[in-house]
C-alpha cells in the first residue's frame, strides 16, 4: 500500500482550473431543485415534512428538497443500523478500508462537481470549497490506512504459559451529526471514521447542507457499502436528534457544532435510558473564540495578511477563525492602519464568480451577526464594515473590524461565527498571553513574533489545541495538523490524527493458558 | 426564497422551525438575551425551553409568542 499523501489543492489562478470549475457549476445548476429521499437500510424513505436547501448567494434558488424525519423514521434507522452491525462488525478491517479507498477514488474524479455543489449550497469560494473536498478525500485515504493498522493485533509483553492477544473491536450504532460549515470534509471525516472501524452509522446532516451528505451517501452506495451501515437521515435536530441521542441502543454520538448543542448532547447521553446497557461515548468538537497575538517584534505586514485570511476566510464561519487580534501597544497603530487597508481591499460577491468574500449561510445567521455588530458598536470603535451589503441578492455582510475592544467585552468572549473581528490592545507579551487565554474555549491560536523565546513561551502557555506561529490560525491539514481543542471547544479529540480512530473502538484482551486441546468426538 | 409562514406560531415551535420561518425572531429574541443560533446552527429545543433556560416566566413567554406573531404581519 502506498504511504498516505495529502491531496494538493487546485491553483485557481490558473485559467484552466477556473474554467473547469465554472463548467461544473453550470452542470450542477441543471440539477437544482430535485427531491432526495432519506436512505435507511438501503431503501428510499420519504416523509411528509420536508427540508429545503437554498443557495445563500441567491436565496430564491432551491438547491434541493430533502426529507425531514421524525421519531418514527429514527426508530427505523436505529433498527437498520443494529441489524447491519451484526455482520459489519465481523467484516475485516481491510475490506472495510477498501470501501473508503474506492470512495476516495470517485471523489477525486468528481472533485470539481463536489466543489460546485458546495459553492452553491454553502457559499464557499472556489479555493475554500476545493480545500474542503481535498480534506474529505484525505480523511478517506488516511482513516482507511489507520483502520488497517488498528485492525491488527496490538503488541503485548510475552508471558510464560499463556498465549495472549489484544485487539480492537467496534462499539456499535453511532449517530453522526456534522456541521454545515465544512459540509463535505467534517461530514465525511466523522462518518467514515465511525464506520471504517466496524460501527454502523446514522448520519444526520445539517439542514443547511443536506446535498453534500447526499453526495457522500450516493458515493458509498456506488462502491457497494452494505445496506444499513451508513443511513442517510435528514431530520429535525430538535425532534429526531434528541430521540436518537437518548435511544438505549445508541452506543456513541460524534458531533461537530456549537458548544450549546454539544453540551446538550453530552447531558442527554449521560442519562441512562430504559434498556440501556452501556455508558454512551460522546465525541464532540465544539466552538472557538480564537486569537492571533501580534507581538511588538512581529513582521506587521505578514501579521495583517494572516489575520485577514483567518478572520474573513469563508466569512469567518469557521470554529478556527480568528475573531480576536491581540496586538502589542508598541505596534498597535501601525497594525490597525494596515489592517483597515487590507480589509477594505476584500471584494464581496457571488461565490460562483469566485469572489473572496461571499454570503453567510442563511437569513437567521445574518440577523445574529448583525445583532453582534450592534453590540460591537457599543463595545468598541468601528474601524471598517458594519453593514449588510444592500445591492446584492444574498446574505452578504461587510467584513467588520472593531478596535479598542475590552478583553472581557461580549464581542471578545462570545462566538459570533461571522465576519466580525475584535482588535484588543495588549500592554506587552505577558498581557497578550493572558488575554489570549481568557475565554472558555481553547481551539486555535497564532502568534506573530520574530522572537524565539516568546514563541517557545507561547508553545507552553497559550492553551489551545492548535497553535500556529507566524501563519494563519485556520486550514488544518489531515495528519499534518491534528485538529481539535481544549476546554469548551470539545472533548479533546484530534481529528486527522493517529489517535482518532481509537474513539470509535474498544480494546479486547484474550488470554489462553497453553495446553493441549483435543477435539471432542 | 424561504416564505414567511402566515400561520401563527406557539411556544412549542422548535427553534429550528422558528428561525427558518421567521428570521426576524432571531433579532427579537437576541434582544431578550436568547440566542437562537450558535455556530450558525439553530439550538435544539423549543421556544419555550429556550426561554425557560434563560429564566423567563410563562407569562413572559406568552408575550414573546404574541410579539413574534406580530412580526408576521409586518
Amino acid at each position: 500500500m502506498k504511504a498516505f499523501e495529502n491531496q494538493t489543492p487546485y491553483d485557481f489562478t490558473i485559467k484552466q482550473n477556473i474554467d473547469k470549475q465554472k463548467k461544473a457549476l453550470e452542470q450542477v445548476r441543471k440539477n437544482f431543485g430535485k427531491e432526495y429521499p432519506n436512505i435507511i437500510d438501503g431503501k428510499e424513505v420519504y416523509t411528509v415534512k420536508k427540508t429545503k436547501s437554498y443557495n445563500p448567494a441567491h436565496p430564491s434558488e432551491l438547491i434541493g428538497t430533502f426529507q425531514k424525519a421524525g421519531q418514527k423514521e429514527a426508530e427505523m434507522a436505529i433498527n437498520a443500523a443494529l441489524k447491519a452491525f451484526e455482520t459489519w462488525k465481523y467484516t475485516s478491517a481491510k475490506e472495510r478500508a477498501d470501501y473508503l479507498f474506492k470512495a476516495a477514488k470517485i471523489m477525486k474524479k468528481r472533485r470539481f462537481e463536489i466543489n460546485a455543489w458546495m459553492i452553491s449550497e454553502a457559499g464557499k469560494n472556489y479555493a475554500e470549497a476545493d480545500a474542503d473536498t481535498c480534506e474529505a478525500i484525505d480523511f478517506c485515504e488516511f482513516y482507511a490506512r489507520e483502520a488497517i493498522r488498528y485492525g491488527q493485533d496490538q503488541p503485548l509483553t510475552p508471558y510464560p504459559g499463556e498465549k495472549n492477544r489484544y485487539f480492537y473491536i467496534p462499539l456499535g450504532v453511532g449517530i453522526c451529526i456534522p456541521p454545515w460549515n465544512f459540509p463535505f470534509a467534517i461530514m465525511v471525516g466523522i462518518t467514515s471514521a465511525a464506520f471504517v472501524t466496524g460501527n454502523t452509522v446514522i448520519l444526520k446532516p445539517s439542514s443547511d447542507t443536506p446535498m453534500m451528505a447526499w453526495l457522500f451517501s450516493e458515493i458509498m452506495r456506488e462502491v457497494g457499502l452494505p445496506d444499513g451501515v451508513l443511513n442517510y437521515f435528514v431530520a429535525s435536530g430538535a425532534e429526531a436528534g434528541d430521540y436518537l441521542v437518548t435511544h438505549p441502543k445508541t452506543r456513541f454520538i460524534s458531533f461537530t457544532g456549537s458548544m450549546e448543542v454539544g453540551l446538550r448532547i453530552n447531558e442527554l447521553a449521560a442519562k441512562k435510558s430504559e434498556g440501556q446497557i452501556w455508558i454512551k461515548r460522546v465525541i464532540a468538537e465544539m466552538g472557538g473564540k480564537d486569537s492571533i497575538i501580534v507581538d511588538s517584534e512581529a513582521d506587521i505586514d505578514e501579521a495583517v495578511k494572516g489575520v485577514v485570511v483567518s478572520a474573513f476566510g469563508f466569512q469567518g464561519q469557521k470554529c478556527s477563525a480568528c475573531s480576536r487580534a491581540i496586538v502589542d501597544k508598541k505596534v498597535y497603530n501601525e497594525f490597525i492602519k494596515k489592517l483597515k487597508v487590507a480589509v477594505e481591499e476584500l471584494s464581496i460577491g457571488d461565490p460562483a464568480e469566485n469572489f473572496p468574500v461571499g454570503p453567510v449561510i442563511n437569513a437567521a445567521a445574518e440577523k445574529t451577526i448583525l445583532g453582534y455588530i450592534k453590540i460591537g458598536e457599543k463595545e468598541g470603535k468601528l474601524l471598517t464594515g458594519g453593514k449588510k451589503v444592500e445591492n446584492l441578492d444574498g446574505y452578504y455582510l461587510e467584513p467588520t473590524v472593531f478596535t479598542d475592544v475590552d478583553p472581557m467585552a461580549r464581542i471578545s468572549q462570545e462566538e459570533i461565527f461571522g465576519p466580525v473581528l475584535a482588535v484588543i490592545k495588549a500592554k506587552d507579551f505577558d498581557d497578550a498571553l493572558k488575554i489570549a487565554n481568557n475565554t472558555i474555549y481553547g481551539l486555535t491560536g497564532s502568534v506573530y513574533s520574530m522572537n524565539r523565546e516568546k514563541l517557545d513561551r507561547a508553545a507552553k502557555e497559550f492553551h489551545v489545541g492548535n497553535l500556529y506561529f507566524n501563519r494563519k490560525c485556520t486550514g488544518a491539514i489531515v495528519d499534518v495538523h491534528p485538529f481539535g481543542g481544549f476546554n469548551m471547544s470539545g472533548t479533546d479529540s484530534k481529528a486527522g490524527s493517529r489517535d482518532y480512530l481509537m474513539l470509535f473502538l474498544q480494546g479486547k484482551s484474550v488470554s489462553e493458558k497453553i495446553t493441549r486441546i483435543t477435539k471432542r468426538k | 426564497m424561504k416564505n414567511k409562514l402566515k400561520i401563527k406560531i406557539d411556544k412549542n415551535i422548535s427553534i429550528e422551525d422558528l428561525v427558518g420561518q421567521i428570521p426576524d425572531a432571531v433579532t427579537y429574541l437576541m434582544d431578550k438575551g436568547i440566542r437562537c443560533l450558535r455556530c450558525g446552527e439553530p439550538i435544539w429545543g423549543t421556544l419555550e425551553s429556550a426561554a425557560k433556560e434563560k429564566g423567563f416566566t410563562d407569562q413572559e413567554i406568552e408575550k414573546f409568542v404574541e410579539d413574534i406573531n406580530a412580526l408576521l404581519d409586518l
